[in-house]
């Protein structure tokens, strides 16, 4: 890495971050807290920030594969700085609090704590705040509060960090895209907020949650996660799960009042129709379980969105479901929400590509001479994406196939393996009859760490960083 | 402000970058995706594929909440039509680029008509440009401000020059003060002059003054050279053509050598006054029989870069005093720095200045803003023209009470029907248009000089 100015970068990322740890800091001065837990973190990104934010820098060109490799170390240091108040209060080893910390960020929601309801109020706050800072991109919060000088290319950073198949911006400036994209990030979280205190909630769990489901991430206050919540509060997290796994685009459309181009959009109606399909089978075959419909009718898409759009919150027992509803899901931590939401996993629109593609070369097949350009919301898509997207899809299943295997000295069945790692690869972070991952050994934590970092950031930038290294 | 540019070729490529660099929020439109990666990728701006003449394409890129539609398609009749589409669908304001010499006066009736707030043409800027550097022959650029009344130039100092050693404070102090240094460029960085700094062999300067001034400069400095009279120029394109007609109007004497036949034939009919040569410049025996060694300045305007990189290399061989080397891609700047041709000339940088200079224009309405811009050196350099309002802070204080920004200074003030080069005690009231040389911070508002 010669390229000085990713230095820099990171260490404005790291200032910015440091900035983002004053909200956990409050909260432990609120609650009377020990607040070393959060000062010590803070003091050390803010100070490795300055140090890295200080070299002088002679080359001011900034390329594609630097932005990969921005994105893919200022994850890692987060995560690292992110786990310290961790250790710290609860004594936690390194590699239960990266997984824990890197199961925040990454919206995972997936936790090492068999108890939650112990934790201090911090650190409670504290992890779902990292669902909320994770969920739009941490680099992508960072660049919508610190000032960048105006020579940024900051597109490349935004690129790697965001997920997708490609980026596309609401209008021309970063800034202004930005803007839109927390304005509705922040205005839905807000609404969820007041919807569950007006369902009885308290305003910290309220809060809290909202967090959650705004990153998609799935940390909750409680061991039993939503299941003793109100009627009406279930139905609230279910629907906002939902909403937050919709493209950010379809909301900016719906704000600019351009709401017939919003309901034009194929993989809105894609995603609409997983749902619907996925809801009828699983119903089907469940609704007897329960006491009532209403009950039924809940359960079942709470937890489709749930997974679906790889949150990761439960209102009851999940292991009840027989193999083939757990198939489904299965499949559904796979294919995941709609790219440019706060989501995990493949997305969608790739899913809508790849199926393009496949319907195309069967056609080339039956016709050798035809020729067909695969169109996506009503544009050609580029040979070039088409590719990528096979790659990325290749390299997924690769991956997931690899860290499995590693995973599968642990010495737990077959299919929790398979569950735990798609779960983390996938950011979801529910689990059949796994409730937490504490019992894992240090290895596997870490490696599941990186198979949460690899499915968050789209695999590349950390591919990029380890492969730019050898260099 | 909101631009939408449709098409990006070389033009459009450096015009967006210019204008997002501007702080404008540009949208690109253009058919061809892979052409487009490198800016895409770049820039801070939206790119759309499709055709600018498509309506759908254009409402989708927001042709009606923007201010302004740049058309810079390959063809004119594309981008009239791209303009009068937009202008119907609701934009303000609309460029074009219209380059076929034979639509200049036709376009002159219809402007109205089909609503184009500006025509640009690059080749007859760019030879007008060429044919202000060869009246100045001693300088490698040339620029004129407060319509014509103060010059700046751009000029290398060699060997045998005065310049040598002197210092800023003892070079104005000898030509009684009425000249100015805005920049100096030293082993490639570009510094902001104070009184103390010394001329080296090599450096490049750049001088404000009135015509005179600028003269008696030139005189002083060993520099001046004798006016030029005769130019051989290489390559018969449209560019060729609008140099070749004012030159003959100024008097000079045009040698015009083309490889095609058929060109010449036609060249011969609209420059009846110019020498047209049917010949390859690459064979030597051409030039010297056409008398390269004797004539004044030598003008590359063949269209291929490299072609003309290589004569003017050997122009300056045969020690011409003045070369001019058209070059269409910016990137070949640093290979020519070394390669000792003086005055490189970029069509499309001009073309952009142009239009960046009338979108400062339109931004400016009520703030003391930027009236003009002109960049030098790869953009690290610039001069603005500000008209001050009574929103300047400074207004009335003197300029040595004024605490100016790093890499700011204040080159002239035109008063009136007076033009001041200020002194210590100079102020500055409203109504003033002033004159500020930049090579460091982003300034938009007369404010953003002010430390």
């Amino acid at each position: 890495m010669k390229n000085k100015l990713v230095y820099k970068y990171i260490g404005k990322v790291l200032i910015g971050f440091s900035l983002l740890l004053i909200a956990p800091l409050i909260v432990s001065l609120i609650y009377k807290e020990n607040l070393s837990t959060f000062i010590i973190p803070l003091i050390i990104s803010l100070v490795i920030g300055i140090l890295l934010n200080s070299i002088k820098i002679n080359n001011k060109n900034m390329y594609a594969k630097d932005g990969f490799i921005i994105v893919a170390i200022s994850w890692i240091l987060i995560s690292i700085i992110g786990s310290i108040p961790l250790m710290i209060d609860c004594k936690l080893s390194f590699s239960s609090a990266f997984f824990e910390a890197v199961s925040g960020l990454t919206t995972t929601g997936a936790t090492i704590f068999d108890d939650v309801e112990h934790l201090s109020k911090g650190i409670l706050f504290w992890r779902s705040f990292m669902h909320f800072i994770g969920g739009m991109g941490v680099l992508a919060f960072v660049m919508a509060i610190v000032p960048l000088s105006k020579n940024d290319k900051s597109m490349h950073v935004l690129k790697a960090e965001m997920p997708g198949p490609s980026v596309a911006k609401l209008v021309p400036s970063i800034k202004k895209t930005l803007f839109y994209l927390y304005f509705i990030y922040i205005g839905l979280t807000t609404m969820e907020f007041i919807l569950l205190m007006i369902g009885g909630l308290n305003p910290f769990d309220s809060l809290l949650i909202a967090f959650g489901t705004a990153g998609t991430g799935g940390f909750s206050v409680l061991n039993t996660s939503l299941a003793t919540y109100s009627v009406f509060n279930k139905w609230v997290v279910a629907i906002f799960m939902f909403l937050f796994g919709v493209n950010f685009n379809i909301y900016f459309l719906i704000l600019m009042k351009d709401i017939k181009s919003a309901l034009k959009s194929e993989e809105l109606k894609a995603y609409i129709l997983i749902f619907i399909i996925s809801f009828i089978i699983i119903f089907l075959n469940t609704y007897n379980m329960f006491t009532n419909i209403g009950e039924a009718i809940l359960e079942t898409s709470f937890h489709i969105s749930s997974i679906m759009t790889s949150t990761g919150y439960s209102i009851g027992d999940i292991n009840f479901y027989p193999t083939s509803c757990r198939i489904i899901m299965l499949a559904l931590m796979l294919i995941s929400a709609c790219a440019g939401s706060t989501c995990g996993g493949f997305k969608v629109s790739r899913l809508l590509i790849i199926l393009k593609t496949i319907k195309r070369d069967i056609l080339k097949v039956i016709h050798p001479n035809s020729v067909r350009t695969i169109t996506f919301e009503g544009k050609k898509i580029e040979e070039e994406t088409i590719k990528s997207t096979q790659t990325f899809m290749f390299l997924y299943i690769l991956l997931i196939i690899f860290i499995m295997f590693i995973v599968s000295f642990e010495g737990i069945p077959f299919e929790q393996t398979i569950n735990a790692v798609f779960t983390t690869f996938g950011n979801v972070g529910l689990c059949f009859n796994i409730s937490s991952f504490a019992n894992f050994s240090s290895v596997s934590k870490i490696v599941l760490s990186g198979g949460m970092l690899l499915g968050r950031l789209e695999i590349f930038p950390i591919i990029v960083l380890f492969s730019d290294i050898h260099k | 402000m909101k631009i939408i540019i449709v098409g990006v070729g070389k033009l459009g490529e450096y015009l967006a970058k210019s204008l997002v660099k501007d702080s404008n929020e540009v949208t690109l439109i253009d058919t061809d995706f892979s052409a487009c990666q490198d800016v895409i990728n770049n820039e801070d701006l939206n790119y759309i594929n499709g055709n600018g003449l498509d309506s759908t394409i254009l409402e989708e890129a927001g042709i009606r909440e923007s201010d302004l539609l740049i058309s810079v398609m390959a063809s004119d009749e594309q981008n009239v039509m791209c303009c009068l589409l937009g202008k119907t669908l609701g934009v303000t304001h609309t460029i074009a680029r219209i380059r076929t010499p034979e639509y200049t006066n036709s376009i002159n009736i219809l402007k109205e008509k089909l609503g184009l707030s500006m025509t640009i043409n690059p080749e007859a800027l760019t030879a007008g440009h060429i044919a202000d550097v060869l009246n100045t022959p001693s300088a490698l650029d040339a620029t004129t401000f407060f319509k014509g009344r103060i010059r700046m130039i751009s000029l290398k100092v060699k060997e045998n020059s005065n310049l040598v050693g002197l210092t800023i404070n003892n070079l104005i102090k000898k030509l009684d003060g009425h000249i100015i240094v805005c920049a100096i460029e030293k082993d490639g960085e570009i510094i902001i002059p104070k009184g103390n700094v010394k001329i080296g062999l090599n450096d490049k300067l750049h001088i404000t003054g009135k015509q005179n001034d600028i003269h008696e400069f030139l005189k002083f400095s060993n520099l001046i050279t004798s006016k030029t009279k005769k130019v051989i120029i290489s390559g018969g394109s449209n560019t060729a053509i609008y140099l070749t007609k004012i030159l003959l109007d100024m008097g000079m004497e045009v040698k015009l050598i083309e490889i095609n036949e058929e060109r010449c034939r036609f060249l011969s009919e609209i420059l009846p006054k110019a020498l047209i040569i049917n010949g390859d410049v690459s064979d030597q025996n051409i030039l010297f029989e056409e008398g390269i060694d004797k004539c004044d300045a030598f003008v590359a305007l063949n269209s291929i870069d490299e072609e003309n990189i290589v004569y003017s290399m050997f122009a300056s061989q045969q020690n011409i005093p003045k070369i001019i080397t058209k070059v269409n891609h910016i990137n070949l700047d640093k290979v020519i720095d070394k390669a000792n041709i003086d005055t490189v000339i970029t069509p499309h940088k001009i073309a952009t200045n142009q239009i960046v200079r009338y979108v400062r224009a339109m931004q400016n309405s009520e703030a003391s803003s930027c009236e003009s811009i002109y960049k030098f050196d790869d953009d690290r350099f610039e001069i603005l023209e500000f008209k001050i309002k009574n929103d300047f802070e400074k207004i009335n204080t003197k300029l040595k009470d004024i605490k100016l920004k790093d890499g700011i200074l204040i080159v002239a003030i035109h008063r009136g029907k007076n033009i001041i080069f200020p002194s210590g005690n100079d102020v500055i009231v409203e109504k003033d248009t002033i004159i500020v040389a930049n090579s460091e911070s982003n300034i938009k508002d007369i404010n953003d000089i002010l430390e």
